[in-house]
């Protein structure tokens, strides 16, 4: 009998916000001015786990908003401003969702983690990155210039 | 071995800025069903379906409803933008194979998005003999438009 046979991968991308210590409102982005880049596979693939760290943490449980885009979305009215609500006018054909995880304090850092996403599936792109954002959902007050580290545990079909 | 596919279509709705009733269906000026490319005579595991209007619904999130057929039911069952959306009963229950809830949720500036995602113990099992899926849409809930507003439904499915 034929056996499904599949890749499991795991990919990464960090930023580092600004040295500040500004609170954030609700629905704005957390960023260093650019857009994140994460690697993906070659082929459509089921994003199986999505975690969040950040090298410091201070009180609080926000809801990060990780937006994701088939292309690059610099440019146009999108910008990646720390702190900017975000705009997505004119990206209807790169938009590939989103995914929201709570991050939490724990020992000084933080972390979060979705796990309950079954069927989400993604598809390639010709840059074999998938383009990030992070949208707080809800306010926060930050510890200074925090790194943000993202991971995706992928799993491609051969 | 299994094969992950991507199947989409987008409808440009006509040029007016009228608002939709609840219960009314999306459409073009043709009054078309949404249309799906899927291999012919193939059985697919759909596993997430995902929708995205370039427009803020006034109604957030709103529960759009997708109804996908193996074929085409057209022109037997009549689609008009922003129509009151008719029942499906006169139209043969094999044909009537999945209706799923995509609640659509205003991101601001100009993008609404929505999806869901399907159990692996519950995925939608389809086969079209003529080689295209087709979906209507409705919206649960009056809600406003865009002249030649844009919705594009993707379909992430399985197939062996």
């Amino acid at each position: 009998m034929a056996q499904n046979s599949y890749t499991l991968s795991l990919s990464q991308a960090s930023f580092t916000r600004p040295a500040n210590v500004t609170a954030y409102v609700a629905n704005t982005i957390i960023s260093d001015g650019n857009i994140i880049a994460i690697p993906i596979p070659d082929r459509a693939f089921y994003l199986r786990r999505l975690r969040i760290n950040t090298s410091t943490f201070g009180a609080g449980s926000p809801i990060f908003r990780l937006h994701l885009f088939t292309a690059d979305p610099t440019g146009g009215s999108f910008t990646a401003v720390d702190s900017a609500t975000p705009n997505f006018t004119g990206l209807f054909t790169t938009y590939e969702g989103f995914v929201d995880t709570t991050v939490t304090a724990s020992s000084n850092v933080g972390s979060g983690e979705a796990s309950t996403l079954t069927g989400f599936i993604l598809p390639p792109t010709p840059s074999g990155v998938m383009y990030g954002l992070v949208e707080t959902r809800t306010a926060f007050t930050p510890t200074n210039a925090f790194i943000t580290r993202i991971r995706f545990y992928t799993e491609a079909s051969n | 071995m299994t094969v992950l596919s991507i199947t989409k279509d987008t409808m440009v709705r006509p040029n007016n800025t009228s608002a939709y009733g609840a219960f009314s269906y999306f459409s073009d000026t043709t009054g078309r069903l949404f249309s799906f490319p899927v291999p012919k005579d193939v059985s697919i595991s759909i596993k997430k379906v995902s929708i995205i209007f370039n427009w803020s619904l006034s109604v957030s999130p709103n529960s759009i409803r997708l109804t996908l057929f193996e074929n085409d039911l057209t022109p037997n069952l009549v689609i008009n933008d922003r129509a009151f959306s008719t029942d499906y009963s006169p139209y043969p229950f094999e044909v009537s194979k999945a209706s799923m809830t995509l609640n659509a949720t205003d991101l601001g500036n100009n993008i609404s998005y929505g999806n869901t995602l399907l159990a692996a113990n519950n995925p939608i099992e389809m086969r079209s003999s003529t080689g295209s899926l087709r979906g209507s849409l409705i919206t649960f809930s009056g809600t406003t438009s865009v002249a030649n507003g844009q919705i594009m439904i993707k379909i992430y499915y399985e197939r062996s």
